[in-house]
């Protein structure tokens, strides 16, 4: 019977959440001047419910805890967990790769850079061979810029490769 | 009825629609099938790829993701353990011991026909009740709405896991996510912080892509997946054994999914779960459950196709989505400038029968795709994850910046992303959270106007004199309350059995 700290932070950031919208509310009206209900009625009372809601969260997290681990519908066997530090190493790379493909999406456009993505996540992430990460690379490439280009014709970022771009220079 | 359905067949029955009804359940089912996609996921990623189509078009499309996704799912969960949705999480029990017991042929098949046997049966419920509902939902006002609204809401924090504090928090999340952007009611722009972007509200279909798709991919690189068991066509032949057991669970679990479907933000997950228990209250062979019995195969998978049809009851007639993926269906109607509710029966009829009917000829591909092609399908599983997953990054991401053209979108979708991971990490229900966003634009709506039509009088007092509103929010005290109590009674928690975290 012992509190989580993931859990227990986790409910503090409800918590938080709740207090952000419920402060947040003061600055817009509680009704208005029909007497209809305003832009803060919703914003303060669903913040306050959610603060009350994670405290009380934050009590039964304390008094049960981990003791509800155990509350398991059913056991599937044969299914193997991996190695959990590989695991968090590979997540912490994937995100970080994301956040700097939508970093460089202005300059490169979205089509190579994503193109980019994915080779760096097959061939360097998961160490793939080359040739076929290239292969799923070019692949989502080309089938990109003809579904969304082509066929549904939406005007995709292309950053330093717009045509546009080079011919001013 | 037979004029509608009449109508509905020459609406659906179009080259153009027949062919994307089937790309839809293809696409559905090869979605279903992957690890880290759900139906959800499957629909909110192909929203923006149904924008060229007439509305009735990509409604078909994304309705037969929806179905075929529920039918995919099933196949990962019996061969490799790996529920493809929330729903199928139930027959991973059962399915995959009957795999491992050399009988994965006989899941697969037995699990197809009982879907499709649930299928009809509740697709003919639904066209009969469906106008109905709508014809009765007609006279309702913004009293009686907000009564329905509280009604969504309070279904939401019942069924939305075994926490049921935890459910209430996360559709209270979603109920302040969705307060961002410009007020209904005064037109003031809320939690804005000045970004243009966010007039229009946090967008809802980058949210889900979000929260679905690369919430669930993040999660999914958390887990090692099991091996593939074989699956050949000859192994699919059932016995009369077989078939004689699963009749009656069958029909139970159609009767189950169908009720709990029709509730407003119950969802598929629930009735999946409430039909397994059915099975091990009822059935002969309820000792056998969880060791390969065909019973905790088709009861759940039978609950899950009768649901997620009578989803479509709220979604269609009231506004209010069933379950998640009726969600990001509900935002794609409003994508596409349709606004849902009873008067949708009457001003578009066209839409609306040519999709319930779609339903029938969908479901129809489904069994035949399913029976034969199983085995071809469990081959998709092949595909290593290590390729797969940034394809669906991609592909999430492409998908997210073509609904509005915007890097703004992309940025939405890494937050929400993170979000869902984190959130699935720690075992809070991304469910509630999806319903309250989308439930929540709309009570405020109807409390607006009720308190417009109140005045001086209160809204409360404008409810209370509605016998319909009256009756909706008993049925609301009544959920709330019910569980609770009938759990103080038993001296043991009935919320045990149902399981945090569902999807759809």
């Amino acid at each position: 019977m012992r509190a989580r700290r993931e859990v227990l932070v986790s409910r503090v950031v409800l918590i938080a959440v709740g207090a952000a919208f419920f402060l947040g509310s003061f600055a817009y009206d509680w009704s208005g001047d029909d007497g209809t209900i305003g832009a803060g009625v919703l914003p303060r009372t669903a913040g306050l419910l959610l603060v009350l809601v994670g405290v009380a969260l934050v009590v039964q997290e304390v008094r049960s805890g981990a003791e509800r681990d155990d509350e398991v519908v059913g056991v599937v066997e044969g299914v193997e967990e991996p190695d959990p530090e590989r695991t968090r190493r590979k997540l912490v790379v994937v995100l970080a790769a994301m956040l700097a493909a939508a970093l460089l999406i202005p300059i490169t456009g979205l089509l190579p850079t994503l193109a980019l993505l994915t080779l760096f996540l097959c061939a360097v992430v998961e160490r793939q061979p080359l040739p076929r990460s290239l292969g799923v690379a070019a692949g989502v490439g080309v089938l990109g810029h003809l579904l969304f280009v082509v066929l549904l014709r939406v005007p995709l970022p292309y950053g330093v490769f717009d045509p546009a771009v080079w011919s001013l220079l | 009825m037979i004029d509608n359905l009449l109508l509905g067949f020459q609406s659906a029955l179009t080259p153009e629609n027949v062919l994307w009804c089937f790309v839809g359940v293809l696409l559905g089912t090869v979605i279903g099938i992957l690890p880290g996609l759900g139906s959800a996921t499957g629909v909110a990623i192909l929203i923006p790829v149904t924008l060229t189509f007439s509305p009735l078009t990509a409604l078909i499309m994304l309705a037969g993701i929806y179905h075929g996704a529920q039918f995919g799912a099933t196949i990962t969960a019996i061969l490799i353990a790996t529920p493809g949705e929330a729903s199928s999480v139930i027959s991973t029990l059962d399915g995959y011991q009957m795999a491992r017991k050399g009988r994965a042929g006989p899941a697969l098949a037995i699990s197809a026909l009982g879907a499709f046997v649930a299928a009809m049966a509740s697709l003919v419920v639904l066209v009969a009740v469906a106008p109905f509902f709508a014809r009765l939902a007609l006279d309702f006002g913004p009293p009686e709405m907000l009564a329905i609204m509280i009604l969504g809401l309070s279904t939401i924090v019942v069924f939305s896991g075994r926490n049921l504090l935890l459910g209430a928090a996360m559709g209270l999340c979603g109920i302040l996510i969705a307060c961002i952007g410009v007020d209904v009611g005064s037109g003031v722009a809320r939690f804005t912080f000045g970004e243009v972007d966010l007039f229009g509200g946090v967008p809802f279909v980058e949210v889900m892509i979000g929260l679905f798709a690369l919430g669930e991919l993040l999660n999914q690189l958390h887990h090692g997946m099991a091996a593939p068991i074989r699956a050949r066509f000859k192994d699919l032949l059932l016995t009369r054994a077989d078939l004689r057991r699963a009749a009656a669970p069958t029909a139970r679990g159609t009767v189950v999914g169908f009720l709990l479907g029709c509730l407003p933000g119950a969802g598929t997950t629930l009735a999946s779960f409430m039909a397994y228990g059915a099975e091990k209250r009822f059935s002969k062979h309820r000792k056998e459950l969880g060791k390969g019995a065909i019973e905790g195969v088709v009861a759940p998978d039978a609950a899950t196709n009768a649901a997620s049809n009578a989803n479509f009851v709220p979604t269609l007639v009231l506004g209010v989505p069933g379950g998640a993926t009726t969600a990001v269906l509900l935002g794609a109607l409003l994508v596409y400038g349709i606004q849902p509710g009873p008067l949708l029966f009457e001003n578009q009829p066209e839409l609306v029968w040519g999709l319930l009917v779609s339903f029938f000829i969908g479901n129809l591909m489904l069994l035949v795709l399913n029976l034969p092609l199983a085995p071809v399908f469990a081959q998709l599983l092949r595909v290593r994850y290590a390729y797969l997953y940034p394809l669906i990054i991609a592909t999430s991401l492409l998908g997210a910046y073509s609904v509005k053209t915007s890097m703004f979108s992309i940025w939405v979708v890494l937050v929400f992303g993170v979000v869902g991971y984190a959130m699935k990490r720690l075992n809070l229900p991304v469910a509630p959270l999806v319903l309250g966003l989308v439930i929540g634009p709309l009570f405020e709506k109807a409390l607006v106007q009720t308190s417009a039509l109140a005045g001086d009088d209160g809204v409360a007092s404008l409810v209370l004199t509605s016998p319909a509103a009256v009756v909706v929010l008993l049925a609301a005290v009544a959920l709330v309350a019910g569980p609770p109590i009938v759990s103080a009674v038993r001296g043991r928690g009935t919320r045990e059995t149902v399981p945090t975290g569902g999807n759809s």
